[in-house]
C-alpha cells in the first residue's frame, strides 16, 4: 500500500507542482512568474549541473553526500516555500 | 565518479599517493567574505525595521514581487557558494611517487589537469607572502621543469617549505633508483660482454684442437657424437675427446679395431 501511493506521489508531485505554477501565472502577474519559473528552471538545470561536475571528480563519495543533500533540501525548501507564499498571498489579497 | 581508490584520471595502478593537497581554506577568503556580505545584505533591513517591515511587506500589494525576489537572492546566494565549494573542493594537488599533479578546477565548465614526472624535476621554491600567509603558513610552490614543459606553481597551498621538501626528495629518490638501474644495466652488459669473448676465445681454442685431433685420432673425435652433453677434455697432446663422466663405447665402423673394444669403459 505504501509502495503505491509512493510510486503515484513520485508522479503526482510534480504535476502538482507544474499545476500551482500554471495556476499562479494565469490568476495574477503572467510576466513575474514566467521570470520566476524560468529562474527556477535555470537554477535546477545549474545545481544538476554542479552535482553532477561533483560526483564526477570526486575520490570519495562520503564527503559530498551530505553536501549534496543539504544543497538541494535547502533551496528546494526555498522554492516550494516561495510558490507556498505566492498562493497563500494571492488568496489573502482575494479576501 | 573516479575509478576506486584513484585520484586522478590517468593514475596508474602502482603509483603510491604521498601527498594530496587541498588549497589553504583561507585562500578562499574572498567567496567567503562575498557570501557572508550577501546574507548580511538581506539580513539587516529586517533587523532594523523590524515589525514595520515584516507588516508593510504583508500588506503591500506588490508582496508576489517581493517573494520572488527574495526567493531568487536566496537561490542565488546558495548557486554563488555551492559553486565557490566546487572550485574549492575539486581544486587539488597529488603529488604520487612518479608524478607531481595539478588540478584546477575554474567556474563549473573549465577544468586544468597538468601532470608532471618528477624525474624532471630541475629546482623547487616556496614562498609565503604577506601578513596572512605568514600567521597561517600558506604560501606557493614553484617547481622547475627540464625543458620546455611549463613550470608548476601551487598557489595557497598548506606548509609550503615542507611540500617543496618532499618533492626534492622524491626527485632525488628517483634520480638515485634511476642511476642504480642504469648501473645495474651496464654492469650487466659488461659481463656478457666479457662472458662472450671468453666463450668466443675456448671455441676457437676448441676449433684449434678439434682440427688438430680430427687429424691425429681420427675414430674417437667420430665417438663424440654419441654424447649429448658434452664436455671438452684434452687427455694427452695427441688427443682431445669430448664426451660426459663416463662413456661405454659401442662398436662403430669407423672404430679402429685393437685400440677401442664393445663395451669398454672410458673413465676421464
Amino acid at each position: 500500500m505504501i509502495n503505491k501511493i509512493k510510486k503515484y506521489l513520485i508522479y503526482l508531485l510534480p504535476i502538482i507542482f507544474l499545476g500551482i505554477i500554471f495556476f499562479l501565472i494565469i490568476s495574477y502577474n503572467l510576466y513575474l512568474y514566467l521570470f520566476y519559473l524560468t529562474y527556477v528552471i535555470i537554477f535546477g538545470i545549474y545545481s544538476l549541473f554542479a552535482i553532477n561536475q561533483l560526483y564526477r571528480y570526486s575520490h570519495t563519495e562520503s564527503t559530498i553526500r551530505p553536501i549534496v543533500i543539504i544543497y538541494t533540501t535547502v533551496s528546494g525548501t526555498v522554492i516550494v516555500l516561495s510558490v507556498i507564499l505566492l498562493i497563500v498571498t494571492r488568496w489573502s489579497l482575494y479576501a | 565518479m573516479l575509478s576506486k581508490g584513484a585520484y586522478y584520471d590517468e593514475q596508474q595502478s602502482d603509483e603510491k599517493i604521498i601527498h594530496f593537497i587541498r588549497r589553504h581554506p583561507l585562500s578562499m577568503g574572498s567567496w567567503i567574505v562575498s557570501i557572508i556580505s550577501l546574507v548580511v545584505a538581506l539580513i539587516i533591513p529586517f533587523v532594523i525595521f523590524q515589525e514595520d517591515i515584516i507588516k508593510g511587506i504583508f500588506i503591500s500589494k506588490n508582496i508576489h514581487y517581493i517573494i520572488v525576489t527574495i526567493a531568487c537572492y536566496l537561490l542565488l546566494i546558495f548557486a554563488v557558494s555551492l559553486t565557490s565549494w566546487i572550485n574549492y573542493y575539486l581544486d587539488v594537488i597529488v603529488i604520487t611517487s612518479n608524478h607531481l599533479v595539478n588540478i584546477k578546477n575554474i567556474g563549473l565548465f573549465r577544468r586544468e589537469v597538468s601532470e608532471q614526472n618528477l624525474a624532471r624535476v630541475q629546482d623547487v621554491s616556496s614562498k609565503m607572502n604577506g601578513f596572512w600567509q605568514t600567521l597561517f603558513r600558506y604560501g606557493t610552490v614553484y617547481v622547475e621543469t627540464a625543458g620546455e614543459a611549463p613550470n608548476f606553481i601551487m598557489e595557497n597551498v598548506p606548509r609550503p617549505y615542507k611540500i617543496a621538501n618532499t618533492i626534492m626528495k622524491l626527485h632525488e629518490s628517483i634520480i638515485n633508483n634511476n642511476s642504480q638501474i642504469t648501473q645495474e644495466i651496464f654492469v650487466k652488459k659488461q659481463n656478457n660482454n666479457l662472458i662472450n669473448k671468453k666463450v668466443n676465445n675456448n671455441n676457437k681454442n676448441i676449433n684449434k684442437n678439434s682440427i688438430n685431433n680430427s687429424k691425429i685420432n681420427q675414430p674417437v673425435a667420430n665417438l663424440t657424437n654419441t654424447s649429448k652433453n658434452n664436455k671438452s677434455l684434452i687427455i694427452n697432446e695427441n688427443t682431445l675427446i669430448n664426451l660426459g663422466k663416463s662413456q661405454d663405447f659401442k662398436k662403430n665402423k669407423y672404430s679402429q679395431e685393437g685400440e677401442l673394444q664393445e663395451g669398454q669403459e672410458i673413465k676421464f
